[in-house]
């Protein structure tokens, strides 16, 4: 077989290799919906901004209602969005905004449960921001809300939706990463946490995150997410956990750790390590499996696959992007990679088209208007949340904290 | 001591410095305000293919598309300071940008020369409804470009939320070349921002500019040029004419807000002087002696570093 034919074949088989790994999955599409929403932004925070600015690009979506107790988020919040009707209070709003058929809630965690509740007894459908909640109680809760009522509800928990973390998956469950040695996750940012108001009074609502009592800490708010990663993909919680935390760089008063770290086990054996700052922006958030023939990194936008040298070589790998990480070579995870090279247009398409919140905003309103299952229940949430909560827990007492399973199948 | 927050962003770096009150406070409003230009980065980035600016360009060509507030205001901002150039400052000069091979990230299209894309240019063929606050384009293959004035942008809302915090001293530029400033500096009347002579030549004077409650803008062929046929080019092009503007080593706008700062001194390098429409509330800066036979790298600097705050 002459090279060319070689790369020739290794393309042909490589694409249906690619193909037959991915069934249904449109890479980074612009999400396309059966029909025409009209919905509500309850919290127009960093979080419920972002979330107006991906339902904005998503056609047939109308963002009719937000609302925000702080008037200058709500009066921000406003600027953002075309036409919209604004509130201060989500009751008013769930009694006012008939025509709204689905609501987004990225309020503060501890305050999920109320609105949660209020708004399925509206008969509003819910997608709810993670953490669910702020307790096991609450979550429960929530999770009971959900399950009582016929509104549709989705976790805001984004990797279920992401299409890389999609397509890697498929290949965390092939024969590329083999035997599973070892998990880590990490979330860096340097940011103080700390949300300054206008009206000093305000002050201490709008830091609930900095509220030891309130707040589920870096394990919680960014744990969370991170851990539902490795539920999606193994369909294994953690038996146990242990965890440890300080302030290391903010000390400006506050109680809550800017820097921890825990360990999570398995009942296989198996061990998440997690470490979480913010302190240092270095390498920012994602999460890597070690296994014996491959490690895959997940980085929310950009996924990679590290092979070892005795790793068997597949065809798709010979058009694949590759990037170099020091010694470590890299090869980019992306579908539809030999099109992609045909066009000439691999290296600009190395990355996801649309941040993560697009795909899952956009997968709830899918369920929303075509009436079926959503990709991220608020049970599935509700258990990353638990285990968040228990992380925090752990960080907390430095006592090793054993998950109840029950707990986790109650939720 | 001042707090100093930077991040990276639209393709250079953002730095703010604030001046007075607690640090811890200053901090936390310090990266509010930064928030304010990352989400703009999002939002208006040309060259990511999920912005809303490019959500934009692929929907007004096929029907109005409504926008919100903010959005409708930056691109009526465009619109008036298109018309006040007479059309020197063109934000659907992508085009003929891309054909010029001037955008750093875009694969440029063989067959797209400058003379092939010239009819998709021009802001007549955008149209905003002031009243339903839409966009639509009224021909096919317009693009909307943001990148002579969403730095400006984004500075000007994060002033106004740095404003509305109640910081009282605070200088924020984005990659020296934009620039607003609240108050002065403790002790100070004015942040003092030095353009250096084009040539960094001893005989030649700097050109200061006190900012005090204003921003300030500079434009040059040098921040950034690429060989094309043969030739050195700048990276501001004339969107009328496909030409690049290097008649000048720079151009500088100063005014009330950064946005308009930063369109205006793009159209001042194109146009070479200050048109009668340009607002009287806008100050036109061009070199005292320009050497156009040499033009060298300068750069804007501030004073930040030997500011004694």
């Amino acid at each position: 077989m002459t090279e060319t034919d070689r790369r020739t074949f290794l393309m042909q088989t490589g694409a249906l290799a690619a193909v037959a790994m991915m069934p249904g999955i449109a890479f980074g599409a612009d999400v396309e919906l059966n029909g025409e929403v009209s919905v509500a932004i309850i919290g127009m925070g960093r979080q419920g901004r972002a979330i107006a600015g991906e339902l904005q690009k998503i056609k047939g979506v109308k963002v009719a209602a937000i609302c925000d107790v702080d008037p200058g988020r709500l009066r921000s919040g406003a600027r953002r969005v075309a036409g919209v009707a604004t509130f201060e209070a989500h009751k008013q709003l769930l009694d006012t905004a008939k025509d709204v058929t689905a609501v987004f809630i990225a309020t503060p965690t501890h305050t999920h449960r109320a609105v949660m509740e209020d708004a399925v007894a509206a008969g509003k459908h819910v997608y709810c921001e993670a953490p669910l909640a702020s307790t096991i109680e609450d979550c429960q809760a929530i999770a009971a809300a959900a399950r009582g009522s016929s509104s549709i509800c989705a976790a805001g928990l984004l990797a279920r939706s992401n299409p890389i973390y999609k397509l890697a998956r498929t290949f965390f469950r092939s024969d590329s990463v083999r035997d599973l040695v070892a998990m880590r996750a990490q979330s860096n940012e340097k940011t103080t946490w700390r949300n300054p108001s206008s009206d000093p009074a305000r002050e201490k609502a709008l830091n609930w995150r900095l509220d030891s009592e309130l707040s589920t800490g870096l394990a919680g708010e960014m744990g969370t997410h991170q851990f539902d990663v490795f539920h999606y993909y193994r369909g294994k919680y953690p038996t146990s956990i242990q965890g440890h935390g300080s302030i290391q760089f903010h000390n400006d008063g506050r109680k809550v750790h800017d820097t921890i770290s825990a360990t999570l086990a398995f009942e296989d054996k198996s061990v998440l390590q997690y470490a979480a700052t913010l302190g240092n922006s270095y390498e920012g958030t994602h999460e890597v499996f070690y296994g014996s023939n491959a490690a895959i990194r997940l980085a929310w936008t950009h996924g990679w696959l590290f092979k070892e040298a005795d790793a068997p070589t597949q065809g798709w790998e010979v058009y694949a992007n590759r990037q170099q990480f020091h010694n470590e070579e890299g090869i980019t995870l992306i579908a539809d990679a030999t099109q992609l090279a045909s066009q000439g247009k691999l290296e600009s398409g190395v990355g996801l088209p649309n941040p993560p919140l697009y795909y899952g905003v956009g997968d709830f309103l899918k369920s929303v208007t075509e009436n079926t299952p959503v990709v991220t229940s608020i049970q599935e949430g509700a258990r990353a949340t638990a285990i968040g909560i228990l992380t925090h827990q752990a960080i907390l007492t430095g006592e090793t904290i054993t998950v109840d399973p029950n707990l986790l199948g109650d939720a | 001591m001042p707090t100093t927050l930077a991040i990276n962003a639209m393709g250079t770096r953002f730095e703010l410095v604030l001046a007075g009150g607690d640090p811890h406070r200053l901090r936390a409003v310090g990266e509010l305000a930064l928030r304010e230009i990352t989400e703009c980065h999002a939002r208006f980035n040309l060259f990511d293919p999920g912005s809303w600016l490019n959500t934009i360009n692929r929907r007004a060509g096929e029907e109005p598309v409504p926008l919100d507030d903010l959005t409708f205001q930056l691109l009526k901002a465009c619109q008036q300071v298109y018309t006040d150039s007479v059309g020197a400052f063109d934000i659907t000069v992508a085009p003929m940008m891309h054909a010029a091979g001037l955008h750093r990230y875009d694969v440029r299209d063989a067959e797209d020369e400058i003379d092939g894309v010239r009819s998709r240019v021009g802001m007549q063929h955008v149209q905003l409804d002031h009243i339903a606050k839409t966009i639509r384009f009224t021909r096919a293959g317009i693009a909307l470009d943001l990148g002579a004035v969403a730095k400006g942008f984004a500075i000007d809302l994060a002033v106004e939320l740095l404003i509305e915090h109640g910081i009282t001293r605070a200088l924020l530029h984005g990659g020296t070349s934009t620039a607003a400033a609240i108050g002065s500096p403790p002790g100070q009347d004015a942040w003092h921002i030095k353009l250096p002579n084009p040539n960094n030549s001893p005989d030649q004077i700097d050109t200061t500019i006190a900012l005090n409650d204003n921003a300030m803008s500079v434009s040059a062929p040098t921040g950034r040029m690429i060989e094309s046929q043969g030739q050195m080019i700048g990276h501001v092009l004339d969107p009328r004419t496909g030409e690049s503007a290097m008649t000048l080593p720079f151009a500088a706008a100063v005014g009330p807000s950064a946005c308009l700062a930063d369109a205006w001194s793009t159209a001042l390098l194109v146009l070479g002087h200050r048109p009668d429409a340009m607002p009287t509330d806008m100050r036109a800066i061009f070199p005292e002696q320009p050497d156009r036979e040499s033009i060298t790298t300068h750069t804007f600097k501030t004073t930040l570093e030997g500011a004694s705050l």
